[in-house]
């Protein structure tokens, strides 16, 4: 089995579960952060928008600085969200789809402040920063969610509103 | 690389990062919970240490009833939460060390009175119902130390408390 007979039909899904939780977002909660040191509700699900971007960059670039200071726009509705996590997934769909094990195994390197923070095959990083870190904020935004009383939908099993 | 290189090296950096979060849990906090619906911190740290016992099953049987897992009971300390998981991401690692890239593309069935619910491959079992879902409750986890006012460790880049590590 090749490694994108497993990635592809992750990422659909996962992105399909991001899908259903953004549609829960109220316009009126994007302000709102749990704590003074937390990011805000609109900061945290624009950077879950944008994390399938890294998907395309790791077939566009064999390597990528992180700017310092580094400036996203932050969304100002539910709308807006949903057609960015459209558009990143879809156009790193095209980047994933039919990709050789040989491709997804190649080197590929994060750097920040030009240094480089780790090289490792390029199918490691889709998992590790595409992946895992868009279900890491994920799971974040739904304690958020529960906090501003939004009905939770079901993500690895029931939640406390919603049975599978 | 192998496929069961590659799941062992995720496997054993999420694990890792995860039992960083873990090992800052208080006895004080156990009990909290954010929400009234919400699980406490007790219940998720239980919850993040138990889900490992679906490798058991799956790398053990074919197919397994929903209810074949033991329940794993509350427990009392930060300790307790750790001793269990550490138990089981050893245990489940064994079973995954010693599998093959074949064995981890076999299906395993999961079933409810004996109708078949799911089917995946072992090594999906480990991404999807263990790697995933670990890491979507220890994002959760993450919210609730630091509404309690726990330093939060870089996770996959820096947090509000501490720089990245690789």
């Amino acid at each position: 089995m090749l490694l994108i007979e497993t990635l592809l039909p992750e990422f659909d899904h996962e992105i399909a579960l991001t899908q259903r939780v953004f549609e829960r977002i109220p316009n009126e909660a994007l302000p709102w952060k749990p704590h003074q040191k937390s990011m805000s509700l609109g900061v945290l699900a624009t950077h879950i928008s944008t994390i399938p971007h890294w998907a395309t960059l790791t077939f566009t670039q064999s390597e990528f600085n992180i700017p310092i200071n580094e400036k996203t726009s932050t969304v100002t509705s539910q709308s807006e969200l949903l057609v960015k996590l459209d558009q990143h997934s879809k156009e790193a769909r095209t980047h994933l789809a039919g990709k050789s094990d040989a491709e997804l195994l190649a080197p590929w390197s994060l750097k920040y402040n030009r240094q480089i923070i780790f090289t490792m095959p390029k199918a490691s990083f889709l998992r590790k920063f595409v992946f895992s870190h868009l279900i890491h904020h994920r799971g974040q935004l739904s304690v958020y969610l529960r906090l501003k009383e939004v009905p939770i939908p079901p993500m690895y099993g029931a939640s406390a509103d919603e049975k599978i | 690389m192998t496929q069961i290189n590659e799941l062992l090296a995720t496997y054993d950096r999420e694990t890792a990062i995860t039992r960083t979060l873990l090992q800052r849990l208080t006895n004080e906090t156990l009990s909290w919970k954010p929400h009234q619906k919400s699980t406490s911190m007790e219940g998720l740290g239980r919850h993040l240490a138990h889900m490992f016992t679906w490798g058991l099953l799956s790398f053990t049987q074919s197919e397994s009833d929903m209810n074949a897992r033991t329940p794993m009971p509350p427990t009392q300390t930060v300790e307790d939460i750790l001793t269990a998981f550490d138990r089981n991401v050893i245990a489940v690692r064994s079973l995954i060390a010693k599998s093959s890239d074949k064995n981890l593309q076999e299906m395993w069935s999961l079933t409810h009175d004996g109708q078949t619910i799911m089917a995946m491959s072992r090594s999906n079992v480990i991404y999807s119902m263990i790697l995933s879902h670990m890491i979507h409750h220890r994002g959760q986890l993450s919210v609730y130390l630091r509404l309690n006012e726990i330093p939060v460790p870089s996770i996959y880049g820096p947090s509000a408390d501490e720089p990245m590590t690789p």
